[in-house]
């Protein structure tokens, strides 16, 4: 079995994806970037190819964009804290573009 | 982002990129003037792999009225001589054991504060954008 890194979902992350995410095949593209985030050997190889991981800048908050799919916009927001992935949000394709907005708006998930 | 260059010190790696912008301003520059620019701003990201607060002391934050919401700007300046400064970010990203600086301008001292501030704004224009709303709706 692969070795993951503990995942946090302190705001019912999972829960909502699998409530407004519009189709079946973004659920498991969600369930395969989850995967993915938590799993160690991504860290330790440093590699994300499905979520193409990356970092959000201008903000001094270890805060991280995760694809859930190549096309559709739809990501996720994660903070990585002490060796953990928790997870902070999940964005709707059509506002990916607008991620310190998103970030201001949820200010709390992300301190 | 036109180019990229990545330092290989230690664990921690530099990665700097720089801006179109960033490249136009530099070609403004005399010769001295660039060499200079990027011996500053290698000194600087080669602090950061062992020497972390000694690089953060070699930059300076403008005090921004965005208002943040209590988030951290990344957003700095760095001194080059007593006319020209380098603006750019610089975010620690601890997944890719990295510190990413985003070079972004490198202006005369006189034009330093509107451009800075332009900078600001352009980066976190959602968050402006944000405020006004909120300020026509309040």
């Amino acid at each position: 079995m692969a070795e993951t890194l503990t995942l946090c979902d302190e705001y019912g992350i999972i829960y909502q994806a699998m409530k407004i995410l519009p189709d079946d095949q973004l659920k498991i593209g969600f369930l395969e970037a989850l995967a993915e985030l938590e799993n160690n050997e991504c860290h330790r190889t440093r590699t994300f190819p499905k979520t193409r991981l990356h970092k959000v800048k201008g903000v001094k908050q270890a805060i991280y964009r995760a694809d859930i799919d190549k096309t559709s916009g739809w990501r996720i927001h994660i903070q990585y804290i002490g060796g953990q992935i928790h997870l902070k949000d999940i964005i709707e394709g059509k506002k990916h573009d607008d991620v310190l907005y998103v970030i201001k708006s949820k200010k709390v998930r992300y301190e | 982002m036109s180019n990229h260059c990545r330092w290989a010190i230690c664990a921690v790696d530099v990665l700097i990129e720089s801006t179109k912008s960033f490249e136009k301003d530099l070609d403004k520059l005399s010769g001295d003037e660039k060499i200079a620019a990027v011996t500053k701003i290698n000194d600087c990201a080669s602090l950061f792999p062992n020497q972390k607060s000694d690089g953060y002391r070699k930059l300076r934050r403008i005090p921004l009225s965005l208002g943040l919401n209590g988030y951290e700007s990344s957003l700095y300046t760095l001194k080059v001589s007593q006319k020209l400064r380098v603006i750019l970010t610089v975010d620690e990203d601890p997944i890719f054991g990295q510190v990413i600086f985003t070079l972004f301008r490198v202006v005369k001292h006189d034009d330093l504060d509107k451009t800075y501030r332009g900078i600001a704004e352009s980066l976190y224009q959602e968050i402006l954008h944000h405020d006004r709303e909120t300020a026509q709706v309040s």
